[in-house]
């Protein structure tokens, strides 16, 4: 018998670390696994058998339950009955299919796992691993759902002497978790897809640039890295194949832009995070002007996954060319909040009423905002769109990063909209004037009213700044924008014009 | 996997000599200069002026280079910190949360505004943007502890 317990920002956040500790002043020792996502439910404590299966398990552990924790840990069988699994029954969970997050809280973070598929994969032709990318029809997960494939294929076409594959992982969506929970999870995950990445594309270097605001992520990184390398995972004739690779950390320093590639490597070379004009593409010349892979977190740990099931298997997962699975993350002002991985394709009404269970304050959701803090607001007529790039692309929306953050009707769109000019006030890389000035006049021109009671003509005012910062910004943190205000104005108009003043 | 201490060394600035032998090591390092400046943020809590002429010399670069990167990422700050730094989350999945009231509630309680911090440098509100704790918000970061479903009661000094 030994116990467990959930270790991951949510869990820390959760309380985890006193549980922990209390724990062992009983003299009883534990280990620390991943999170399964069911954040909610954190922190998580289970007693394990020899076969490493969950006998009991505590959720939402406080240090006041240690005793009896520890009663049951000691105690007779009869008690564990008692306390039974709830996380491996509950729908949340069993109605997943997972494909990224398999192993993540079900194994412990810095086991190694096996690499049987990486050996085998560096054994083939290079181009058929990348034939294999185009077959599985994998999209970019970061936002942009561009197809891996392209990417892969022109950095491995494009003659150079060195080649790159840079991990973003600078994760500043609000109401998305997923590159983190990964990171902390599985992070070997993430180091096998990045190695096979480069392998497939010829590149010999990789980098992660993490956000700093991910502390505990950097942790779990750090050790498996070093885990890596001293099992020839990464350096030289990696798992004593001919190809060698490596792979070094940055940590970010709090802007939201660099998480926009070219800004990204900008910083990557130890520069101001300024955007730079595409193309070129960093796929032709990226860091240092070299051909570079730039991915997603969860694009690079699609990667096994892929191959493990098969390209077509993988391809068949999905809508259309909404092909696999992908890690939806429910947030915000929602039940049972966390990770759902499915493939594409369920509602939006499936994630936050099967899944999420309604609001934790108990009112009527009135809308959610997918896709980041440049996503859409949805009015509950559009809650039934499936969860495609193409069916969100219809009402004007997008997956983005997968976060579905969850609202209640106390929610004032005017606010949100107000915010979103703000976000990326405070964000802007200043390059641009559209998205450097804009942003101050739109929130300008919505503050200046009350709530409820803006004047009808600053509404055309917000309109064209909207128009210019679409059709004139530089990248997408000016040009997206324009989204989350445009919704707000257009869905939930009684947000913003009184009716007394209409 | 033990929790950082910060600020290990506030109040004891290197001479140019020490920061020179300690930055060198990031030189050849790709992203050196944002290694250097993190690990003098992770040192001291911040970066000192004065020590910009040595960044600078130490990475071959002009001073107004090493000025240019500092003002623009919102991590590195040319002041030291309060003793301890609260960091509230201001974007959306925590707003749908209450996070507006919460910071206000929490601005009262230690009687400084976001932005700001307390006359006997005690306790700095800062804004950050997202924590990765989304579905459990609205969060909050004391120092080096994340707290969930932050309350005003639940935000503390303490560390235990
Ligand atoms: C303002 C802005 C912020 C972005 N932030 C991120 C981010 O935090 N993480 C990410 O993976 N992609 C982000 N992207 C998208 C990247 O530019 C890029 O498309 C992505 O890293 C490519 O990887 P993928 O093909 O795996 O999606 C952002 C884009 C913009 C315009
Ligand atoms: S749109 Fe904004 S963030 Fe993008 S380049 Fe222009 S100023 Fe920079
Ligand atoms: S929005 Fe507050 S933690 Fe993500």
């Amino acid at each position: 018998m030994k116990l467990q317990i959930s270790d991951d920002s949510f869990a820390r956040a959760m309380g985890s670390e006193s549980v922990e500790f209390a724990i062992k002043t009983h003299g009883v020792d534990l280990t620390r696994n991943g999170s399964l996502g069911l954040a909610w439910l954190e922190p998580i404590v289970q007693l394990l058998n020899g076969d490493q299966e969950i006998v009991s398990e505590f959720t939402n552990v406080e240090v006041k339950d240690v005793p009896k924790i520890v009663n049951v840990f000691n105690g007779d069988p009869a008690s564990r009955q008692i306390h039974a699994s709830v996380t491996t029954t509950h729908p949340f969970l069993t109605q997943q299919h997972r494909l990224v997050f398999d192993r993540a809280g079900v194994q412990p973070p810095l086991k190694l796992p096996s690499f049987k598929l990486l050996e085998d994969l560096l054994s083939q032709d290079p181009n058929q691993i990348i034939a294999g990318m185009e077959t599985s029809g994998l999209r970019g997960r970061g936002g942009a759902g561009f197809p891996a494939f392209i990417k892969w294929r022109t950095v491995a076409d494009t003659p150079a002497d060195q080649k790159y594959v840079v991990c973003n992982a600078d994760e500043g969506d609000s109401g998305t978790f997923s590159d983190r929970m990964l990171m902390e999870g599985d992070p070997f995950k993430l180091i096998e897809g990045m190695i096979i990445a480069g392998y497939a594309t010829g590149a010999t270097q990789g980098f992660i640039y993490l956000r700093s605001e991910y502390p505990v992520a950097k942790e779990y990184l750090d050790h498996a890295l070093e885990i890596a390398y001293s099992a020839n995972l990464l350096g030289q004739n990696v798992l004593n194949s001919d190809f060698s690779f490596d792979i070094d950390m940055l940590i970010g320093a709090g802007a939201y832009i660099c998480g926009e590639e070219t800004s990204l490597l900008e910083s990557l070379e130890g520069k101001r995070g300024q955007i730079k004009v595409k193309p070129p593409v960093p796929a032709i010349a990226g860091l240092f002007e070299k051909p570079t892979l730039v991915h997603n977190v969860i694009s690079l740990a699609s990667v096994p996954g892929i191959f493990e099931i098969g390209p077509e298997a993988y391809a068949q997962l999905g809508v259309g060319r909404s092909t696999g699975t992908m890690p939806f993350q429910i947030s915000g002002n929602v039940k049972h909040g966390g990770l759902i991985e499915l493939p594409f394709g369920p509602t939006v009404n499936e994630l936050i009423y099967n899944y999420g269970n309604g609001t934790l304050s108990g009112r009527p959701i009135r809308t959610v905002q997918i896709g980041g803090p440049l996503g859409a607001y949805l009015s509950e007529a559009e809650f039934d769109t499936p969860l495609t790039y193409e069916a969100m692309a219809e009402i004007g929306a997008g997956i983005g990063h997968g976060g579905l953050v969850v609202f209640d009707d106390t929610v004032d769109l005017k606010a949100q909209a107000e915010y979103a000019f703000e976000f990326c006030e405070i964000e802007s890389c200043g390059k641009c004037t559209p998205c450097r000035i804009g942003s101050v006049r739109g929130k300008e021109a919505l503050r200046q009213f009350s709530s409820n009671n803006v004047d009808a003509r600053t509404l055309v005012v917000v309109e064209d700044l909207c128009e210019v910062m679409e059709k004139a910004s530089l990248c997408q943190m000016g040009g997206m924008t324009p989204i989350p205000v445009r919704s707000a104005i257009q869905k939930f108009p009684e947000d913003f014009i009184s009716e007394q003043t209409t | 996997m033990s929790k950082k201490v910060r600020q290990t060394n506030t109040g004891s600035s290197p001479i140019p000599s020490e920061l020179h032998s300690n930055l060198r090591g990031f030189v050849d390092r790709v992203g050196g200069l944002m290694h250097a400046l993190n690990w003098l943020k992770g040192e001291y809590g911040y970066i000192d002026s004065s020590w910009i002429p040595t960044i600078a010399e130490t990475f071959n670069i002009s001073q107004a280079e090493v000025r240019g990167v500092i003002s623009f990422y919102h991590d590195f700050k040319l002041e030291p910190p309060a003793t301890h730094t609260i960091k509230i989350c201001q974007a959306e999945a925590c707003q749908s949360l209450g996070a507006r009231k919460l910071t206000k509630d929490i601005e009262a309680k230690f009687g400084t505004n976001l932005g700001s911090r307390t006359s006997n440098n005690q306790v700095e509100l800062e804004a950050i943007y997202c924590l990765g704790l989304c579905a459990v918000g609205p969060s909050v970061q004391v120092d080096d502890r994340l707290i969930a479903r932050a309350t005003p009661d639940s935000i503390s000094l303490s560390t235990e």
